[in-house]
């Protein structure tokens, strides 16, 4: 499911609007702040990377089941259900789904310890429950279950793939890496076999009677790339960028932006924050080397003489050859660096280190930098410990008011839900 | 109730639900009608049993690639429901398949006609390769036939992604008549190139009207696939002693097996050993085979209204024990167990259901 974007359910039905967001939250801002929500879904991907990892899943799948729990929280709300199992179910079915199963047993048996590390009682151990749970979230979920991620996005833009996945057996990269491989090669027999005409001790003379460079010519090489695909992904881009950029998608399933944006926005997004990070901060500058800057004027005078239009030369530039619109990328932008003050403040830093190394903690610098404000917490500590008694608060205080007298009769979650209408 | 569930009743009542026409590994089929217009539909009941593993992979595939997949020459998915923890999947009816077409005796196929069974498997084909899609079952069985005439390609359960050219798969895939030989020999990194040799063998077998290469083990399928086509060489198909359940079945003498399809002509002989080459690599793409001569010089493919078929309708067949060789290894089978329809939800997904 690779080339159809806009002919798949996600582009088709899960791609919500913002007020759309705001309507599914009602039943839960009655018993949480808009804050506390935002955190609270923090603390639950963290629950689901822990859990993922554990079970040795590798980053799409934890990503799909990230994306199934914020799908499934779009038709329900955190106080009228339990969200560890639905989030150990997400898990489970993503699993299966990117093609690396896992037993039901083992899901229960390590959300158990990860839920125990978090003191956490409020999972039922139970394999069969699981099972049910599976059941109602491929409901809720309409069952469509191909979730397309911003990974795949990021390798297409950044030329290390394929941009038809599929259609070529090998990424860009990978082939111009054989070709020159390739070239080497034959340049070496070509000597060797000269070297053997002109017999033996002539070995330092004959280099200088072959003919000219045969091989591909560096014209050739941007022709042949360029062939490929667009042409986008001529621009080089490092792997300390290409890192900031990958971590940075991680961390945007922590964010509503998943739902709100489609995988290429969001992909352009962490390139765009990459990008920032790299020229802003001095550490990084070093990495924009001058043999990268002498690529790309190298390149531009290839394409000239090609008659081929320039590659981009600078990140505005860059992001400007995708014709997305920039409002949107922007806003998308802004989803995503909103999340770093608030995640510092819910974990702070030493702790998530282990999850995601030092992107979040350099996107934080990069949000500050750029003079985003986002919504301050009302300056109460609320960290993990708080967001479990939360839950706990949300659900007891929600039973209490279904069971209220006023809706005696009537106690079902429909007619709560009603009530907030 | 809660919202959701009701959501899900409201969508289960569109559909009539009407006599069991058939039985497959994890799914019961019955035939059934929309409320609205009459329109035919087919309902296929996911056995769930007591959902004590969880949902069945192949369930799983079907589901989440039909929802995806959307062309004349694929079955399409009208509707998903769920009863009493049951997964119901609306499919547009389809009078018959193509095994049952090739097995009535008392049909004659003309060269357009197979032509036109081929270009249509193709058209499917070449459609979910084209969406990064292997689907990893064909054989004339899931090629189904509707009422028009059009051929669909059907049953999703073994498909899977292959985006990734360095994911390892299974090669416990397709069922053996029908497997290429590197999957015979156990590749685990494979292309669309496996579904192409399917679909080889599927036109030699238009024409003899029996399986090409009826393999009765797998060791057995790649002598009968050497027998009737030589043993590969080293240059037919460069490094193929290297994969990882290799063994020597060399000494078959090349042998012009093409005279077999004949009456397909040239062209038609050339696009089936472009289609069984031994090389995955040099097999031809489903696009490219698209593009073929035999598609586009001497007669004309059967319109498919006016193709051949069976008068009786479609009646639902014992499992063949090779359709079981196609599961994945992964793959448990679940119990045949009756689901239970009076069994209560005994957790809610709400809290207070
Ligand atoms: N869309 C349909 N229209 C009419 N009949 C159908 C349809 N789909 C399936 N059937 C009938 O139901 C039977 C069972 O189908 P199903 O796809 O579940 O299993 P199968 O493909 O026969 O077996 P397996 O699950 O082992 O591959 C088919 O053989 C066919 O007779
Ligand atoms: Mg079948």
């Amino acid at each position: 499911m690779s080339s159809n974007f806009y002919a798949s359910t996600h582009a088709s039905y899960w791609l919500l609007t913002r007020s759309e967001l705001q309507t599914a939250r009602e039943t839960d801002l009655k018993y949480a702040t808009a804050h506390q929500l935002y955190c609270l879904n923090i603390f639950f991907a963290s629950l689901i990377q822990k859990l993922g990892k554990r079970l040795l899943l590798r980053q799409v799948p934890i990503a799909t089941a990230t994306v199934y729990f914020r799908r499934f929280y779009t038709k329900n709300a955190v106080c009228e259900t339990n969200p560890y199992l639905v989030l150990a179910a997400c898990v489970f079915v993503a699993a299966k789904i990117e093609e690396t199963p896992v037993h039901i047993k083992s899901v229960v048996a390590e959300a158990k310890v990860v839920f125990a590390e978090h003191n956490i009682k409020m999972f039922p151990a139970e394999a069969h429950k699981l099972g049910e749970m599976e059941f109602y979230l491929l409901e809720d979920l309409d069952f469509h279950l191909v979730v397309f991620h911003p990974y795949r996005a990021l390798a297409n833009i950044l030329g290390r793939e394929p941009a038809d996945a599929g259609r070529y057996p090998k990424t860009r990269v990978e082939e111009d890496a054989d070709v020159r491989k390739q070239e080497a090669e034959d340049r070496k027999k070509r000597e060797d076999e000269a070297r053997r005409a002109a017999g033996p001790g002539a070995a330092g003379v004959k280099a200088l009677a072959l003919p000219e460079e045969e091989g591909e010519s560096e014209a050739e090489r941007v022709r042949r790339l360029m062939y490929r695909g667009s042409g986008e992904g001529l621009m080089e881009i490092d792997e300390g960028t290409m890192q900031i950029a990958w971590f940075t998608i991680n961390d945007t399933f922590r964010t509503d932006a998943p739902l709100l944006y489609p995988p290429y926005i969001i992909a352009l997004a962490a390139v765009y924050i990459a990008f920032t990070l790299t020229t802003m901060s001095g550490a990084s500058a070093r990495t924009r080397s001058s043999t990268q800057i002498s690529s790309v004027a190298n390149s531009l005078e290839t394409n000239t003489a090609l008659g081929l239009p320039p590659p981009p030369t600078s990140p505005a530039e860059f992001l400007a050859s995708f014709e997305v619109s920039l409002p949107t990328l922007f806003a998308c932008v802004q989803d995503i660096i909103c999340l770093y003050p608030v995640w510092e403040a819910f974990e702070p830093t030493p702790q998530r280190a282990s999850v995601n190394g030092s992107a979040s903690a350099a996107a934080a610098a990069a949000a500050a930098a750029a003079g985003n404000q986002p919504p301050k917490p009302a300056g109460i500590k609320f960290g993990p410990e708080d967001a479990e008694a939360l839950v706990r608060r949300m659900i007891e205080e929600h039973m209490v008011d279904v069971g209220h007298p006023d809706n005696a009769g009537k106690s079902t979650p429909e007619a709560a839900r009603k009530r907030t209408r | 109730m809660d919202l959701a569930a009701l959501e899900n009743q409201t969508r289960a009542e569109r559909w009539e639900k009407g006599v069991k026409i058939g039985e497959g590994t994890f799914a019961n089929v019955y035939k059934g009608t929309e409320k609205a217009t009459g329109r035919k539909i087919a309902i296929k009941k996911i056995k769930v049993g007591e959902m004590k593993d969880g949902l069945d992979m192949t369930a799983l595939r079907e589901v989440k690639f039909l929802q995806e997949l959307h062309h004349p020459n694929i079955i399409g998915l009208l509707d998903v429901f769920s009863v009493k923890q049951n997964v119901n999947l609306v499919l547009e009816f389809l009078d018959t398949d193509l095994e049952a077409v090739i097995r009535d005796k008392s049909l004659i196929f003309q060269p357009a006609d197979i032509k036109s069974w081929t270009a249509m498997s193709l058209r499917g084909l070449e459609y979910i390769h084209r969406n990064g899609v292997l689907h990893r079952d064909l054989k004339p069985n899931n090629l189904l036939i509707a009422s028009t005439g059009e051929l669909k390609i059907a049953d999703f359960g073994l498909a899977r992604e292959f985006g990734d050219a360095k994911t390892r798969m299974t090669s416990q895939v397709i069922t053996r008549w029908y497997r290429p030989p590197e999957l015979l020999w156990g590749a685990r990194y494979y292309s669309p190139a496996v579904d192409m040799w399917s679909i080889g063998t599927i036109v030699v077998e238009l024409v003899l009207r029996v399986p090409f290469l009826a393999g009765d083990s797998d060791i057995d399928q790649l002598k009968k696939t050497f027998h009737a086509m030589g043993s590969p060489t080293e240059q037919d198909w460069p490094g193929h002693t290297k994969l990882p359940d290799y063994h020597e079945v060399a000494g078959y003498p090349p042998n012009p097996w093409w005279n077999l399809v004949s009456p397909l002509g040239r062209d038609g002989q050339n696009l089936c050993r472009e289609l069984l080459k031994f090389d995955p690599m040099a097999r031809v793409s489903a696009k490219a085979a698209l593009h073929h001569k035999f598609f586009t010089t001497g007669e004309r493919p059967t319109a498919p209204i006016l193709l051949p078929k069976p008068l009786a309708e479609l009646r639902p067949r014992d499992i063949a024990p090779q359709d079981v060789a196609g599961m994945p290894d992964s793959g448990t089978k679940r119990k045949n167990t009756t689901p239970n329809g009076t069994e209560q939800r005994s957790i809610a997904r709400k809290l207070f259901a």
